[in-house]
């Protein structure tokens, strides 16, 4: 005997899911509303949250995470991941801090940057393109390259000592202004930094050829898109990026220690998949963006109900986790096929 | 206007034993697109059933309903034993003895045939099967529709197009199914494993079992087809039995014309064939092979025909600079001949290549329609690196129009349009970077009666344009009637070369089979 059932969806909503459904994919909807929603808790709740002090140093801490976070979107982006951020957080931190902060230093500051701006370029690029050619897991190369980087620098540097120079405190002091404007000059930077992401990843040749990289890679050589040099240039960036964020990070923290980069390597991974970046498929750093400005009110308000740094790791983690089983629900292997 | 005919059942005389799978009214729709309206459809015991149908017309959305990848939005699946509804995951689906295959085809590369063939079947602290007991199942199949089996430890992506295939539908008949879906499944075998699979087939429905079975193929269709559906505009437009419809009412049912593919590439201009556009000289494709020599003429359809591995894939690959074991790929231009000596070569001199593997080698799934047609020639939209979205637009849109391309906005996901479609949007990507020689693989694999009257009226007038065609196609139909030439490869050496007067079925049959008298 057959049985009989109907399965009746009102047309109405399900054209109101498919509409909230292509919005989200389209532009970070809810992850905004979450932040905004945030935020609310910790002005409602927490004295002085929203005190002009307050905000600006949230948008400092914002700041170095979202610059350190720019080039780990774009290593997801194409199906890779960068875990030597923290190495070249602490190498940024820890030249410019002994080179530029250390007494009868002989060296300009431009030549600092510069040796460090090429520095990364170079490794990172190299990293990239190793990663790319040989077929290696990039977990595995940036997880080795990051260990040597950071050993390295503490070999030649192993007190990290050396007081960074004063308009660099200034640039990213809470304190500070940008021309007049109520701003510090990390902020403005890094939303130089962010519409630069924009143009090029959503306005140039540039995003096509990274998401295409990402989304099928054997398409896209077949397509003989330069996918090589995507590889490259993402890591160099991931590492360039990293670097900037070191070398602002010990005007901030006034100097480098060991341990200074690890933070920026997983509270920036948190904030570009809480932003909604996928490994290999859709996203951008207008997300990253959101998701960095997340992850610092989400710990100042965990800070203001009294977590501790554990309770905090903690919470990021299941974060995370929830996170990333929301966006990329990938039916299982065994459906798929 | 088409006049819908409605279904009409079988054996209305006699008892009908109960459907193993019945679909009342279904409809299921992607945003603004309606992939199925109303899906009326039952499968019987013992009964091989086809589904046939334009890209675009609901089958495949039929089928992964059915198979638990969709919920309908209405109407109802129903079961035999108590199932009630559309199988809520795929999962549940395979519990109820509901099996498909894809067209597309799906394995884990890097792991075993054995691992790809009994994958998921075990909970996970413990095996249902011994790993002997599966390796006996699994060879036997595999015998039974290869011929000789793989090595079962052979990873996956070391086989040839077809046995990758057959080991997906070999995962399918491990799991007994009760209904087994062939969604397109044959499009990538050679023509003796899909005869082996008939075979198969045959045997499962003596057993009880059903099938059902879509194929753009209207010979396999004919051969194998115990009842014939036809669906359209995601409806359900008639099921007839074997042969009470001509083929000329089934395509008239499917697409609203009677137009057969020969009569729409019948009338290109022969005589426009122009100079030679592309030269191969000591062409070598195995160590142990005789080279040859081939040339390609402006104008010119060649096709490229074989049993499947015999070179015609690697032939290709060679024109298209990928490498060969030896010889030279020469391209004619103005001022004399170009060598191409690698891929980037070949596309600055003019040669654009359209992978066989749609959904592995062409497609971005992530990104839109626009952007995965425009993938290749991106700078053509761009002024200082800067991308104008408009620009690329104007440039799809006349692509649109000129293939007939089916699709809502063109910023919407790729993977929201048919596979037909899809096909299209490769296609125009490869003849939007204007190729002089045009390297196809396989376009038409799994692509229906009218989006393929589209693709061969454009390479009609492609080629009535001056565009050198050279085509690779498994369909010995589309060889004789498209093509100007057709070359036939066999271990890896150019076997013969039948020009259009010369190129009927039989001698292209005889030729895959190493038959000199015949073939040449």
């Amino acid at each position: 005997m057959i049985a009989t059932a109907e399965t009746e969806v009102g047309s109405g909503v399900r054209r109101v899911v498919h509409a909230a459904t292509t919005l989200q994919r389209d532009y970070p909807v809810a992850q905004m509303l979450a932040l905004a929603a945030l935020f609310a808790v910790g002005a409602a709740t927490i004295d002085g949250f929203t005190s002009v002090f307050s905000i600006r140093a949230m948008l400092i801490l914002s700041s170095l995470l979202g610059i350190s976070a720019l080039g780990q979107t774009v290593c997801l982006l194409i199906g890779g991941i960068d875990v030597s951020i923290a190495g070249w957080v602490l190498a940024g931190a820890t030249v410019t801090a002994t080179l530029l902060g250390g007494t009868g230093t002989r060296w300009a500051t431009w030549q600092v940057f510069l040796v460090l701006a090429a520095g990364s370029i170079l490794i990172g690029g190299l990293i990239g393109l190793l990663c790319y050619r040989f077929n290696v897991p990039a977990l595995v190369v940036t997880l080795a390259s990051g260990a040597m980087i950071q050993g390295g620098i503490l070999a030649w540097s192993p007190s990290g000592n050396g007081i960074p120079p004063h308009w660099l405190a200034e640039a990213t002091s809470p304190a500070s202004r940008t021309f007049g404007l109520g701003m510090p000059p990390v902020v403005f930077i890094w939303a130089l930094i962010a519409l630069g992401a924009y143009v090029v990843l959503q306005r140039s040749v540039v995003g096509p050829w990274v998401q295409a990289t990402g989304s099928n890679p054997r398409a896209a050589r077949l397509a003989l898109l330069p996918t090589h040099w995507v590889w490259a240039g993402a890591f160099a960036l991931s590492a360039l990026a990293a670097t900037t964020a070191g070398v602002l990070l010990s005007g901030f923290a006034a100097g480098g220690d060991a341990s200074i980069g690890t933070p920026y390597l997983w509270n920036g991974l948190t904030a570009v998949l809480i932003g909604g970046t996928a490994f290999g498929s859709h996203g951008d750093y207008t997300r990253t963006v959101i998701g960095s400005l997340f992850v610092v009110v989400l710990s100042q308000v965990m800070t203001g109900y009294g977590l501790g740094y554990a309770d905090q790791n903690i919470l990021f983690g299941a974060l995370i986790v929830l996170i990333v089983s929301l966006y990329r629900r990938d039916r299982r292997l065994r459906d798929r096929i | 206007m088409t006049q819908f005919i409605e279904p009409r059942t079988r054996r209305s005389q006699a008892p009908s034993p109960s459907p193993l799978v019945r679909t009342v009214d279904l409809a299921k729709a992607f945003g603004p697109t309606q992939a199925l309206r109303s899906c009326s459809f039952e499968l019987l015991p013992g009964e091989v059933h086809a589904v046939i149908g334009e890209n675009g017309s609901g089958k495949s959305t039929l089928v992964k309903v059915l198979s638990g990848v969709h919920r309908p939005d209405r109407g109802a699946v129903l079961l035999p034993d108590g199932g009630d509804r559309s199988p809520r995951s795929p999962r549940a689906a395979n519990e109820a003895g509901i099996v498909p295959v894809f067209q597309e085809v799906l394995f884990v590369g890097p792991r075993s045939v054995l691992q790809n063939i009994w994958v998921g079947t075990d909970p996970i602290w413990r095996a249902r099967l011994s790993r002997r007991e599966k390796q006996a199942r699994a060879t036997a199949l595999l015998d039974e529709l290869l011929g000789e089996a793989p090595p079962l430890d052979t990873p996956v992506e070391e086989l040839s197009l077809s046995d990758r295939q057959a080991c997906a539908i070999v995962r399918a008949l491990v799991r007994q199914p009760r209904v087994l879906i062939l969604d397109e499944a044959t499009s990538a075998l050679d023509v003796a494993t899909r005869d082996r699979l008939f075979a198969i087939v045959s045997r499962l429905a003596r057993e009880g079992a059903g099938v059902i079975f879509i194929s753009h193929r209207m010979d396999e269709i004919e051969k194998i087809g115990d009842r014939i559906t036809v669906m359209r505009s995601g409806q359900t437009v008639a099921t007839v039995e074997r042969g009470e419809a001509s083929m000329r009412e089934l395509v008239n049912l499917m697409t609203g014309t009677d137009h057969l593919a020969a009569e729409v590439v019948g009338q290109r201009d022969r005589e426009e064939i122009g100079g030679v556009a592309l030269k191969a000289r000591g062409l070598c494709l195995r160590p142990d092979a005789v080279p040859f020599d081939v040339d390609v003429r402006a104008g010119e359809l060649v096709g490229v025909a074989g049993l499947e591995g015999h070179g015609q894939d690697a032939f290709l690959h060679a024109l298209r600079g990928a490498g060969a074991v030896a010889g030279e790929i020469r391209v004619v231009t103005a001022g004399g001949e170009r060598v191409v000596r690698s891929v980037k070569a070949a596309l600055d001199s003019g040669i654009a290549y359209v992978p066989r593997e749609r959904g592995a080698e062409a497609l971005f799934p992530s990104m839109s329609i626009r952007a995965n047609f425009a993938a290749s020639t991106l700078l053509e939209d761009a002024s200082v690196g800067l991308l104008s979205q408009r620009r690329t637009e104007r440039r799809f849109r006349t692509w649109v129009d000129r293939l007939g391309i089916k699709l809502g906005r063109s910023r919407d996901n790729i993977d929201t349009l048919s596979g037909g479609n899809q096909q299209k949007v490769v296609l125009a990507r490869a003849l939007a970077a204007h190729p002089k020689v045009l390297l196809l693989n396989d376009p038409t694999r799994g692509v229906d009666i009218g989006a393929k009257q589209d693709i061969y009226a454009l390479l009609s007038s492609l080629a009535a344009q001056g565009l050198a065609v050279v085509m690779l196609s498994t369909e010995v139909d589309e060889q004789v009637e498209l093509m100007d030439r057709v070359l036939v490869f066999r271990e890896y050496e150019l076997f013969a070369e039948l020009p259009r007067a010369d190129a009927s079925p039989d001698a292209l049959v005889h030729a895959f089979f190493g038959r000199v008298q015949e073939a040449r």
